[in-house]
Order: structure tokens, then C-alpha cells, then sequence
């Protein structure tokens, strides 16, 4: 099992309010699976999605991924899981704007250290050449489209080998027909074996997945596997 | 992010950000080229007073004279004393250990003949010590030797000026002179040093107007008495000044049977002094530099540090970027701290290129008025400036870095700046 949670929770302190995000989510995935996470907003998939990519820490409950409970790391030792494990895709593309896709992409390696600037260089064209942008090195994000953005992105996610792909709304802000590129993209990631969740409401992108996890009120509403 | 990375990140930011990093930089810049300016300029001129000091080389030096009688009974018990001798010098010299030379004068005007050229000039007579002890320089022949004092030989070595009144541009070495109706035969001539404007020629005239000859033919032919007029006393460079003043006055008080028929002219102790007072208005002038500095560098610092917290704001996403694919705080703070001094250390770059202009400039302004000074651009002075702006940059980049270090990475990603 490469993620298993038991009765996560998290409830964020508002001042007077108590917002209860999640009301104990248990649930697993397992190496190489292709899941979505669905759910209307609000509905705390978010917040899901952050506690799985070690953003965010539950308030109760644990998580366990790839063996090592993550749940009670802090800092420093989630930053490093981050950089290790978890690759990922933003709905807007969270790229930065001030430098060229290669150092975007290479971003990763240079927290993960031990790699001199030319390894991570050649590593993070490699990365953009999978996704079709070996013609684009040089480029700034503005000067790409956004399915272009997107999959320098997916490129970002990949260029450490994380075990997991974490995807939240990745066509969000695509048109259609991009939409259905980037989701072919993931969709042959997963087939060679990647372990891909997609945080999404549509249903046309969540089709994709093998498994759904629709969550709703903070809690697990239904599963289904197509 | 490495170092390289971050810094070229800060420079990056200048480049981006010129007018507001120009007014930011502002402060640090006046603040180091002020430090280096004011730094060269104090250390120029003070450093040329004790160059002036060294050249008069009269530390350490005490003159002891022939008391003069104020009154008809101060008259007749001078009389009855024997007055300085050649053996006073001889027994000082061996019993105070404070001493490092001593010699004794004897003076007294005469004309000099060369040719058909004359004019008059204190004849002073002394021993070879007399030379290094006042630390007269050569410039051509030899100074007195002992041998000399021990044969009476008539040889002379010629000031400057008295040289210059008689032989012109000639060679003087080797040449007869008369001093008053006694043949003398020129060994030496001095040379002259350069003081600088602001303290005129002073106390080197004197010594250029004289004809130096050896104790012993001084007293024989010049005086014409064993009494010696004065000693030149040299104390040792770590000596203590009050306790060598002490041991002189008490021996000569023995050797005079207790009677104070001296008086001790203690010019060491005036050019102590002397040297205390440049030192004060040294101080003085550092007090107030560094005043001018501290001020202008907080006031850069503070600019600074505005605009490094409008930096981290603007960059709240790529700082959300960065921890999202595993940025550790370390990392973040080391980021934003190297951009700091980055940005600090260019300023105070710019900062040393205008001090060291303006330090060009006051050498320059002085030379138009028709001062010869040189000030050199002091090194401490740019090490100074740019520690300075080092300083600037870690004590005012650490509050944004450590702001920027500690920001939620969901919450930075969140904003749309």
C-alpha cells in the first residue's frame, strides 16, 4: 500500500468558528493506481489533497506513506518528503514567471541537492523533452500557452521521480480541447506504471481514473471503480 | 539555491527594481563612501603630522643647559660651580640606562669663509652621536667620526643653506673653509627634509644655517674653555620619560655637588604632548565620521530593509513554489539573507567607487589651493565601509528572510501577486 490513511481529520480554528474540513477520511491507494478525488467545493477535498501532499498536516489521525507515517513530521522532514515522494501538477500551473523552463523544471533537484547545476539542467530537459517541450527550453512561461505551462509543469512534477503524481484540477484552466492533451499525458503516465490522483469536480476528467473517491461534508461518500 | 543562485537572484532584483533599489542603496552608498572618504582623509593628514613628527625627530629628546642667574646671589654660587662638562656626558651616559645617545654642544657664531664668499653661522660643535641622536640626514661626504673627536681635527660638515651661500651648486667636499681665522676642511654635507606645508619648514632652518664640527676642536678653537654649553640627550624609544628626566637631574645634581646650576629642557616631553593633541582631534574627527556613518548606513538599512519586505510580498507565490516542491525554510531564509547582502554589498561597492572619488577629488581641491598633500585612499577605510554593508545587509535582511522563511506554502501559493 503506498498511501493509507486512518480517520483523518482536520479542523481549522477560525476564531469563534470551528470549520470541521475533514470528519476522518480512511482510505488507501495502492502502487500504480489512477484515483480521483472528487468533490464539490468545499466539500474538503482540498484539504485532502493538501494533507497528501504533505503541505498540510492533519489535526487527528494518521497517515502513512510508503510505509513511514508522515503525519507527525514537521518542517524540515515534510519538505523533504515533498521534494522526494510528491510531484505537483497545480491547476495554475504555479510556474515561476522570472525564469526559463529548464530552471523551472530543475527547480525540484535543487532542493533535493547533491547534483551540480549541468545534471539538473540536462535532467529537467529530459523531463520537458517527455512531455513535448524540448523545443521550448529557453522559453518563459508567459511565452507558452497554458497547455503549454501545464505540461512543464507535469514535467516539474516528474523530473525527481516522486512516487506519487498529485494533480489538482489540471485542466482547470484549459480549454477543452488542451484539456484532453494534458489528460492523455497523465493518462500514459499512469499506463507506464505512474501512481496518479487527480483532485477534480468534473466528471469528464475524473472518468479517466480507475477509481474514484467522491468526498462530501469531509467525509468519504462513495468509491467506484470503472 | 545555492549561494551563486541567490545572489544572482539579488542582482536580479536591482536590475529589475532600478529606481527603487537606487533609492534604497541611496543610504548605504552615502554611508561607505562617506566611511572611505572621511577614513583616507583623517588617516591622510594625520598620518603626514606623524610623518612630520618623526622627521623633526625630536621625540624622546631632552637639551640640558647652563642655569643663567637671575639675580647677583644666583651669580655667585654659579660661579662657584664647575658648569656642564665633556665627563658629565661621559658619566650619563654610563650610569642611566634610559639613555640611548648623548652629546655635548658647544656653540657660538663665527664667519665662514670660502673663497671670496662669507656669511655668518652658529658653529656647533658636537660629538658623532650628535647626529643620529637628532637624526640629521646625509646628502653628501660623511658625518664627524670619533677619531676625529679624538684628534681635533679641523673638518666640517656644512647645513644645507650654509653650504648653498658658499659653494652654490659646486662641490663643497674637500674644500678649505675659514671659520673665523682657522682653517677647516669640508667632510660632509646634510640634506634636507621634506616637511610638509602645514607644518612650513619649521625647525630645519636652523639647523641648515649651522657649521658642524667636532666637540674637542670646537672647545679648542671655537670656545676656547672646557665649559659646554648644552647636551642633546636621546632617550630610549620604550623608555619611561619622567623616570630618564629623574635620573639625569639627580645624577648631574651629584656630580654638581648639589647644586642645581642646569636647568633641563624637556622638549620630549612638549612633543608628547603635541602628538597627544593631533591624536585628540584625530578622535575627534573619527567620533564624528563614524557618527556620519552609523547614521546614514541605519538609514539605509531601514530603506532596505522596506523594500526587502515589499519583495518578499511580491513574491509570495514563488516562495509558495518553492516549499511546494521542497523548499526547506533553511533554504528560503538563506534565499532572501543573500539577496540582502547581495543588494547591500552592491551598494556599498558603488559607495567605495564614489569614496575613493572623492578622495581624488580632495587631494586634487587641495593641490589647486596650492597645498602639497597627497591623501591616499585608505585601505582600512574600504574595508571598513564594505564590513559596513555587509553588516547592513544580514542585521537588515533578517527580518524578511525569516518572515519569508516561515510562510505557509498553501497560503503563499494562494496569493496572486
Amino acid at each position: 500500500m503506498l498511501i493509507r490513511t486512518e480517520d483523518l481529520t482536520k479542523t481549522y480554528d477560525l476564531g469563534e468558528v470551528e470549520v470541521r474540513a475533514l470528519r476522518g477520511v480512511t482510505f488507501g491507494i495502492e502502487e500504480g493506481e489512477y484515483v480521483a478525488i472528487m468533490g464539490p467545493s468545499g466539500s474538503g477535498k482540498s484539504t485532502l489533497m493538501h494533507i497528501l501532499g504533505c503541505l498540510d498536516t492533519p489535526s487527528t489521525g494518521r497517515y502513512f506513506l510508503n510505509g513511514t507515517e508522515v503525519s507527525d513530521l514537521h518542517g524540515r522532514a515534510l519538505a523533504r518528503v515533498r521534494n522526494k515522494e510528491i510531484g505537483f501538477v497545480f491547476q495554475n500551473f504555479n510556474l515561476l514567471p522570472r525564469v526559463d523552463l529548464v530552471a523551472n523544471v530543475a527547480l525540484p533537484l535543487v532542493y533535493l541537492g547533491g547534483m551540480n547545476r549541468s545534471d539538473r539542467r540536462k535532467q529537467a530537459e529530459g523531463a520537458l523533452d517527455s512531455v513535448g517541450l524540448g523545443h521550448r527550453l529557453k522559453h518563459r512561461p508567459n511565452e507558452l500557452s497554458g497547455g503549454e505551462r501545464q505540461r512543464a509543469s507535469i514535467a516539474r512534477a516528474l523530473v525527481n521521480e516522486p512516487s506519487i503524481l498529485l494533480a489538482d484540477e489540471p485542466t482547470g484552466n484549459l480549454d477543452q480541447k488542451t484539456g484532453r492533451e494534458i489528460m492523455a499525458i497523465l493518462d500514459e503516465l499512469s499506463g507506464a506504471g505512474k501512481t496518479v490522483i487527480i483532485v477534480t469536480h468534473d466528471s469528464n476528467v475524473a472518468s479517466h481514473a480507475r477509481r474514484t473517491v467522491e468526498i462530501e461534508d469531509g467525509a468519504i461518500a462513495r468509491e467506484g471503480r470503472a | 539555491m545555492n549561494i551563486l543562485e541567490s545572489i544572482a537572484s539579488g542582482l536580479a532584483s536591482i536590475r529589475s527594481h532600478k529606481l527603487r533599489s537606487g533609492l534604497t542603496l541611496f543610504g548605504i552608498v552615502v554611508g561607505v563612501a562617506a566611511v572611505v572618504a572621511m577614513t583616507s582623509f583623517v588617516g591622510g593628514i594625520a598620518g603626514r603630522i606623524w610623518e612630520d613628527f618623526d622627521k623633526l625627530g625630536l621625540d624622546n629628546v631632552l637639551f640640558v643647559g647652563n642655569m643663567r642667574p637671575v639675580n647677583p646671589e644666583g651669580y655667585a654660587r654659579l660661579k662657584a660651580s664647575k658648569g656642564l662638562s665633556f665627563e658629565d656626558t661621559e658619566i650619563l651616559r654610563a650610569e642611566v640606562d634610559e639613555i640611548l645617545g648623548i652629546t655635548p654642544v658647544v656653540a657660538d657664531y663665527r664667519v665662514v669663509r670660502a673663497g671670496s664668499e662669507a656669511r655668518r653661522a652658529e658653529i656647533f660643535a658636537a660629538t658623532p652621536d650628535g647626529f643620529y641622536l637628532l637624526k640629521f640626514e646625509l646628502g653628501q661626504g660623511r658625518f664627524l667620526s670619533d677619531i676625529d673627536v679624538e684628534n681635533n681635527a679641523r673638518v666640517a660638515v656644512l647645513g644645507e643653506i650654509v653650504k648653498e651661500d658658499l659653494f652654490g651648486d659646486a662641490n663643497a667636499v674637500g674644500e678649505d673653509i675659514l671659520i673665523g681665522d682657522e682653517h677647516f676642511k669640508v667632510v660632509g654635507v646634510l640634506q634636507q627634509k621634506d616637511f610638509s606645508d602645514m607644518f612650513g619648514g619649521s625647525g630645519q632652518e636652523e639647523e641648515h644655517q649651522r657649521v658642524y664640527i667636532p666637540i674637542t676642536a670646537g672647545m679648542y678653537y671655537i670656545s676656547g674653555t672646557k665649559r659646554i654649553a648644552y647636551f642633546a640627550v636621546r632617550l630610549k624609544s620604550d623608555a619611561d620619560l619622567a623616570t630618564g628626566y629623574e635620573k639625569i637631574h639627580s645624577t648631574l645634581m651629584r656630580e654638581h655637588r648639589q647644586i642645581e646650576d642646569f636647568q633641563i629642557e624637556n622638549v620630549a616631553e612638549e612633543i608628547l604632548r603635541a602628538r597627544q593633541d593631533v591624536q585628540q582631534i584625530v578622535n575627534t574627527w573619527n567620533g564624528i565620521l563614524s557618527t556620519i556613518a552609523t547614521v546614514s548606513l541605519l538609514v539605509g538599512g531601514i530603506g532596505l530593509l522596506s523594500v526587502l519586505i515589499i519583495s518578499v510580498n511580491e513574491r509570495l507565490r514563488e516562495i509558495g513554489i518553492r516549499k511546494a516542491v521542497g523548499a526547506e525554510d533553511r533554504a528560503i531564509f538563506q534565499q532572501f539573507l543573500i539577496e540582502s547582502v547581495t543588494i547591500s554589498v552592491f551598494g556599498g561597492l558603488v559607495g567605495v567607487a564614489l569614496g575613493v572619488g572623492l578622495t581624488k577629488l580632495m587631494t586634487f581641491g587641495a593641490q589647486q589651493m596650492g597645498q602639497d598633500i597627497f591623501i591616499p585612499v585608505s585601505g582600512t577605510g574600504i574595508i571598513l565601509g564594505l564590513s559596513f554593508a555587509v553588516g547592513v545587509g544580514i542585521l537588515f535582511g533578517l527580518y524578511p528572510a525569516i518572515k519569508a522563511s516561515r510562510l505557509d506554502p498553501i497560503e503563499a501559493m494562494s496569493k496572486y501577486a
